[in-house]
């Protein structure tokens, strides 16, 4: 039942409201304290954990006999925070060879850059010139021999233009960046960069990734970097360039991460996992404390009763 | 990891009482009072529960 000394206005609105923004269904009643006590708290545990857990462990996956994410029903209470999940469940369960409407293909992850569409993005990985067929690997014993690998990072751009003359679109491309050493790298690409949906779960690229570039890797969706290859060339001389670029926040946050995307993020984050998971799971259910307060007003009255008791309880002066 | 998963206990508790107490009254006085009540309440057991494990386990 309802507090009848605190004026919810339109309950059911506000425990919307509190639902969607921690506080806001208590800003909405007036309730300012109550307002600043839920957003700070429930919010900043819930961005908490989030950051705790590299933005990793908020998710919606429910897959029959297999990954089911029970977790994430305590998470969704915190509101709009945790809501694009549902949204990118939707979008992670697209096929990819499902191209029936543009909207299918505008759900879908690993996207394909629109004809004409000029792409600029920041690179990090390696670089080495006249590659063979054998893959930039700086442990593999064949490339001890062979020629130098750098650590490379700037800015990759690449587009498609119409070319009257041949009457089809070309290939147009840079790279301009630096080699760990300093020294200042420019280069022309000479063929479109293969961006494949292979993506890591981090952003460290490591060698076992890249010394098969051909193997069918499992995607990693939830991952913020995107594998990049491409051949260039220098002057006279030729090579190839390989890392990743970072993919759009839309298109990793709250991404449902697969089998082995997990694996890695446990091996790598340890105990920080389950505690970042654990902080947005109180984060919500403390939450549902506030939807309830902002419906039926605080569960055990105004706070002031035991004051009014022992008013009560002393005799009156005129009486006696 | 160990001393950041013990100590972030602290603001995590401060948070609990907060909107707990926040959830079950409403005037302000009235919920710090019960919030700062709650938090040593679980300071203290969870530093009671600590330092008997740490003491069952001393000699593993």
């Amino acid at each position: 039942m309802p507090s009848s000394k605190v004026d919810l206005k339109n309950r059911w609105l506000a425990a919307v409201l509190a639902f969607l923004v921690p506080g806001a269904g208590h800003f909405y009643q007036g309730r300012h304290f109550k307002a600043v006590i839920y957003s700070i708290g429930v919010i900043g545990l819930f961005a908490w954990g989030l950051g705790l857990g590299e933005c990793k462990v908020v998710y919606w996956r429910w897959e029959s006999g297999s990954h089911r994410t029970f977790g994430y029903l305590a998470q969704v209470l915190v509101g709009l925070p945790a809501l694009p999940a549902v949204w990118q469940s939707k979008r992670y369960e697209v096929p990819p060879d499902d191209n029936r409407g543009r909207f299918q293909q505008r759900l879908r992850l690993d996207r394909v850059p629109a004809p004409e569409e000029t792409l600029e993005a920041s690179f990090r990985g390696r670089l080495r010139l006249d590659p063979e067929e054998v893959p930039i690997h700086p442990v593999d014993e064949r490339e001890r021999a062979g020629p130098p690998i750098h650590e490379v990072q700037g800015t990759i751009r690449w587009q498609w233009v119409f070319d009257d003359a041949v009457g089809e679109p070309v290939f147009e491309g840079t790279f301009n960046g630096t080699r760990k050493d300093g020294q200042t790298v420019m280069l022309t690409l000479i063929r479109e960069p293969t961006v494949s949906p292979r993506v890591f779960v981090h952003s460290e690229i490591t060698p076992k990734m890249l010394v098969n570039p051909g193997e069918n890797l499992p995607q990693q969706f939830a991952s913020h970097r995107r594998y990049l290859r491409c051949d260039f060339r220098e002057g006279e001389q030729e090579g190839t360039i390989e890392g990743s670029v970072p993919r759009r926040f839309s298109d990793w946050f709250q991404v449902p991460l697969e089998e082995k995307a997990l694996r890695d993020l446990h091996r790598r984050l340890g105990r920080r996992f389950e505690l970042a998971q654990v902080f947005t799971w109180i984060a919500g259910l403390l939450n549902l404390l506030a939807i309830w307060d902002a419906l039926e007003g605080p569960a055990y009255g105004y706070g002031d009763e035991e004051e009014e008791n022992e008013d009560s309880s002393k005799p009156d002066p005129v009486s006696a | 990891m160990f001393f950041y998963s013990t100590w972030s206990l602290v603001p995590l508790a401060i948070v609990i009482s907060l909107v707990y107490s926040a959830s079950r009254y409403e005037r302000p006085s009235k919920i710090l009072h019960r919030a700062g009540r709650m938090f040593l309440t679980i300071m203290i057991f969870m530093g009671v529960v600590f330092v008997l494990l740490n003491a069952l386990s001393y000699w593993l």
